[in-house]
């Protein structure tokens, strides 16, 4: 245990009856983690969560915060200071949004000033612009705008700690898809330690720099996405990660502006391209593709135009270029 | 201007019963020549022992009275069973409210003379025991009724019990036990009459007069009275549900 560690369980367990629904995990979360719990439906993650929040109580084992064991605070107390997420989003119906945004604040006993400010600028970080949207009812929102109301509302009381049941899981594809992205856009401007879970192995490895595979109670694998795609440590593990899909998966993870070769003069590049067995005459007509984009995507890019070779653009502006044979030799940096 | 157009006609049919109901508590002396002929034999046709405003007075504070009891009573023991403390007693009290329902009114109220005599006081009982039933039912109803998601949440951000229930549980459940209290009341409004057989004075009394002497005109009177009273408190409490489930 280091100062840098947020949340720790140790030996937890819960049990029903006879049966355990979490079987003496061991856990280290630190500070401004994304730690995603991820397994098939019923090994126990969200019993895991609600363990944290004492939703559920543990019926074994310790859980600390800070080093501070959690039965050891008032449960009031604890959660206010521990945002909570799920996938229903458990907006009050009866009221607005703006109201549903300030629970936490208002259970505090924040002046209501503050509160009001709280709340424009959590709207404003989850583009819902506050006139659209903060009287609004919950009943005339989309699954997605309800889901980012529900995110505000979880960070409403500036918690160090945000928990996310599955919160994204009832949502369409595209929809899923770009709360993802801004949860991680969010995460880079907040570094709150978020605990994450999920079923979808994609929203892991797309979400987590710590990713834990649960399997009935117990837990199987924890890693950094390219550890476990590079060494899942059961075929269970391998098969929640798809199989086959497995090199795609990891393509996924690597960005094109890690691995392309940047524009340089023209003369080297003539070089590498001679050396490449490339036409450089050719590069004018190239499909572009961006430095954030993944080498998945790069590829799949490739596929579509027939082609082995991308310019890499920025703003219109060419950065670089990546061809086929990057692609396939790209290693992860871990 | 406009809003008062609307406030108009949002309360209109409770005001058009209750003006009925005013107008017909004082008027009928003047219709004694439309009730002779009714009861034509009837030396007198306007029931005169008691002024029907007194009665109508009366029959409210006695289904009034018993109201409350019932609201205080059902509502609680609704909220208690359906806590994690009371939930031991769940299936028995609601068993208790469906079966209680199919119990006659009259039953009840002579079931409660021999505990309590003659008069006001048993008649209270018997409506407040026979109103509690829709309310238990419907408070029940209501609070199972609320997304269990919701309820997590609000756990999860840090509710007491008490919280939760106060912000969160009574005011999504708030239309059904509203819907349960006016159906408690409305049947309240009419089973109170009966307690004119026990001794209670109520708008039941020119009816059972009436019922005794054969006068029907009196007959009509007390049951005109009653079934426009009926009618204002039904639509007032429907008007008021309406405004609860749609203010959110
Ligand atoms: N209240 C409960 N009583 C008995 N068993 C339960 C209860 N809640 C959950 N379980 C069991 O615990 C296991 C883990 O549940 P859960 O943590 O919800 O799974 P997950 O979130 O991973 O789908 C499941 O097998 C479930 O059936
Ligand atoms: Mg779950």
């Amino acid at each position: 245990m280091t100062n840098n560690t947020m949340i720790e369980l140790q030996q937890v367990s819960k049990l029903y009856e006879q049966t355990a629904a979490v079987d003496a995990i061991d856990l280290t979360i630190n500070k401004g983690e994304f730690c995603v719990l991820v397994g098939t439906s019923g090994c126990g993650k969200s019993t895991t969560l609600r363990m944290i929040n004492r939703l559920i109580p543990h019926s074994a084992g310790k859980i600390l915060i800070e080093d501070q064991e959690i039965n050891s605070f008032n449960e009031q107390t604890l959660r206010r200071r521990i945002g909570y997420a799920i996938q229903n989003t458990g907006l009050f119906p009866h009221w607005s949004v703006e109201r549903n945004i300030g629970t936490v604040p208002r259970l505090l006993k924040w002046p209501e000033k503050r509160i009001q400010e709280r709340v424009v600028e959590l709207l404003e970080l989850l583009n819902l612009p506050y006139s659209d949207f903060a009287h609004k009812y919950p009943s005339e929102l989309s699954g997605g705008q309800a889901q980012r109301v529900g995110v505000a509302r979880a960070l409403a009381g500036d918690p160090d700690i945000l928990l996310m049941d599955e919160p994204f899981g009832a949502l369409d594809p595209i929809t899923r898809e770009s709360l993802q992205n801004e949860l991680l856009r969010i995460q880079q401007q907040i570094h709150k330690t978020i605990v994450f879970v999920t079923h979808d192995m994609d929203e892991a490895l797309k979400l987590a720099n710590h990713i834990v595979v649960m399997d009935q109670g117990k837990i199987i694998q924890q890693a950094s996405p390219y550890e476990l795609l590079l060494n899942p440590a059961t075929a269970f593990v391998s098969q929640l990660l798809g199989g086959e899909d497995r090199g795609l998966k990891q393509a996924g993870l690597m960005k094109v502006g890690e691995h392309m070769f940047a524009a340089k003069s023209s003369n080297i590049n003539n070089m590498v391209f001679n050396s490449l067995g490339f036409d450089i005459s050719a590069t004018e007509q190239l499909a572009s593709v961006k430095t954030h984009d993944s080498l998945r995507f790069a590829l799949s890019v490739m596929l579509w135009h027939q082609c082995d070779m991308l310019k890499v653009e920025e703003e219109q502006q060419l950065v670089g270029y990546i061809s086929l044979q990057q692609i396939m030799q790209a290693r992860p940096h871990g | 201007m406009g809003n008062q157009q609307s406030i108009a006609r949002f309360w209109g049919v409770p005001l058009f019963w209750l003006f009925c109901l005013v107008i017909a508590t004082f008027s009928f002396p003047y219709f004694e020549e439309l009730f002779r002929q009714v009861a034509p034999n009837q030396r007198q046709v306007i029931y005169t022992r008691d002024s029907f405003f007194a009665l109508l007075l009366n029959h409210l504070s006695l289904v009034g009275i018993a109201a409350i009891i019932s609201i205080l009573l059902g509502v609680s023991s609704a909220i208690f069973v359906t806590r994690s403390y009371g939930k031991d007693f769940l299936p028995l009290v609601s068993q208790i409210a469906s079966m209680g329902q199919t119990f006659p009114p009259i039953a009840v109220l002579a079931l409660s003379v021999p505990l309590l005599g003659f008069g006001a006081l048993p008649t209270i009982l018997a409506l407040s025991l026979y109103g509690l039933l829709p309310i238990v039912r419907n408070t029940l109803a209501g609070i199972q009724g609320v997304d269990s998601a919701v309820i997590e949440s609000a756990r999860g951000m840090g509710m007491s019990s008490f919280q939760v229930l106060r912000q969160v549980e009574l005011p999504l459940a708030s239309t059904v036990i509203l819907s349960g209290i006016r159906t408690s009341v409305t049947i309240n409004i009419a089973t109170a009459a009966i307690g004119s057989t026990i001794g209670a004075s109520t708008l039941g009394d020119p009816v059972i007069s009436g019922l005794v002497n054969g006068n029907t005109a009196y007959v009509i009177q007390g049951a005109i009275l009653i079934g426009l009273l009926a009618l204002s408190t039904d639509s007032l409490l429907d008007r008021l549900q309406n405004r609860l489930s749609t203010r959110r």
